[in-house]
């Protein structure tokens, strides 16, 4: 791992005294900051350098070279004023689904910004998830329609349709002047073949006052399982990824069910994503991970190995694993972790299928092949 | 230019911890402002004048009648050009 890389992962999980340490040799300013924008961490390792950990440990902040500090609190400042906007932008979205007798349930972002970091801040938030239940598509698209959001490719018709290109072919996704874009979802665990239905995400939701408006966010169980799956799903390429999941972790310890987790985890065959993951998260964002989690999800003999051989994990512990198309990543995560051999397969041709048939999954696969790298949208 | 600028409604101007900073959710840019950029930022109501703008900065800092009119033209044009103020 490069000295950058180093100094990036230790002042964002609040190992003062390493990143201290490493200034004291001359740092490479400008790949710390280009490496920490990609890992979307400038702001929080810009709040860390301040702060420290606050109550979480006695470490106090510390002060950085110059061009690294001004660096550091423009991102800060942005993702501030940005967040601000969208509180602004997620009450109306809130406000246009309540007038049509809507609720939707508003993915991690919100609640992670408001409630499990230590400043609103220091977590980029990009879109607005907004999972809603199938009966509702068509007067959730009106609601957006009547606050400015138009589609931003053809929408299908029916509920029954949009579940399906959701699943199997595109998001749902919408955009509006001066908002955050939107994605419409119909199931909180998006990968793979929709789930029959969700109930339990809907039921232990949980309130999130935000602005005018209050929110419907997904319960402890539910966004410990969304955020697991979502680094993942993301090649654990973006260290904020693994932050998440440890102020998740943070905020929601007492909270959470264990036995809960390891139930729902088997339930989507999930055992070795979930194991590697709060690993990463403990060795890389410094998460606190409780042992009976890791003793009770370990994986079997042969999965861990392959896994890390298949996600690359020595690449992601460097900080180097390449960010790739969501597109291709959440497919190749399901079809390598989830589900068992003929749910994989009957995934497999639901997405041929909505491709058009064999030849335009396969130029759907080249073409996102040949796409270059993106940045993980900060969700 | 206009008389009375007035600010966008939609941009975010917040002063955080002697940092004057102005957000646009349409451009997803936010911009970093000196004291009297954020000054006159800040009076952009519609119903100031920028003369009135002129007057009230060059009394907070004690200059003398005219001292900042170019930098106040040069600040509300950068402003217009950014579409911060109509």
């Amino acid at each position: 791992m490069t000295r950058e890389a180093y100094f990036v992962l230790s002042l964002a999980r609040g190992d003062v005294s390493a990143a201290r340490k490493l200034l004291k040799r001359p740092l490479d300013v400008e790949a710390v900051c280009k490496l920490a924008d990609r890992h979307q961490v400038g702001a929080l390792c810009w709040w860390i350098s301040r702060n420290g950990l606050g109550g979480e440990s006695a470490a106090g902040g510390m002060d950085l070279p110059a061009p690294l500090e001004r660096g550091f609190r423009e991102s800060y400042l942005h993702h501030l004023l940005r967040n601000e906007s969208l509180v602004r932008d997620l009450a109306e979205v809130e406000g246009a689904l309540s007038a049509r007798g809507i609720t939707g349930l508003f993915a991690k972002g919100p609640w992670l910004m408001l409630r499990a970091y230590p400043d609103s801040g220091v977590r980029p938030v990009g879109d607005i998830d907004l999972v809603i239940r199938e009966p509702d598509y068509r007067g959730a698209v009106e609601a957006l329609r009547t606050i400015g959001y138009s589609p931003l490719t053809r929408l299908p018709e029916g509920s029954r349709e949009a579940l399906r290109c959701a699943h199997y072919g595109g998001q749902l996704r919408f955009l509006a002047r001066g908002r955050r874009p939107l994605e419409l979802h119909f199931r909180l665990i998006n990968v793979g073949p929709p789930a029959p239905h969700e109930e339990w995400v809907w039921t232990s939701a949980r309130e999130l006052p935000v602005g005018t408006a209050t929110l419907q966010v997904p319960g402890p169980e539910a966004m410990a399982l969304h955020l697991l799956l979502h680094a993942n799903q993301h090649g654990f390429a973006v260290l904020r990824l693994l932050h998440d999941i440890r102020w998740m972790l943070t905020r929601d310890r007492a909270a959470l069910d264990l036995a809960g987790i390891v139930s729902r985890v088997d339930e989507h065959c999930l055992r070795t994503s979930a194991f590697h993951g709060l690993l990463l998260a403990r060795d890389l964002a410094g998460a606190t991970i409780p042992q009976v989690l890791l003793s009770r999800l370990t994986p079997a003999l042969l999965r861990g190995p392959l896994f890390r051989l298949a996600w690359r994990t020595g690449a992601v512990r460097r900080l180097e694993a390449p960010q790739r198309q969501m597109e291709m990543e959440s497919p190749r995560f399901y079809l390598l972790e989830m589900g068992s051999l003929r749910e994989k397969i009957g995934y497999l041709a639901g997405l041929v299928r909505e491709a058009g048939g064999p030849l335009g999954f396969i130029r759907r696969v080249q073409k996102l092949i040949s796409r270059r790298q993106v940045r993980v949208s900060s969700t | 230019m206009t008389k009375m600028p007035k600010l966008r409604d939609d941009l975010i101007v917040r002063e955080v911890d002697k940092d004057y900073v102005v957000y646009d959710p349409v451009s997803d840019i936010t911009a970093l402002l000196n004291l009297t950029a954020a000054m006159v930022l800040t009076q952009c109501d519609g119903a100031t004048t920028v003369e009135e703008i002129r007057a009230s900065i060059e009394e907070r800092f004690g200059l003398e009648e005219g001292a900042v009119a170019n930098d106040i033209e040069r600040i509300l044009e950068e402003f217009h050009r950014e579409d911060f103020v109509s």
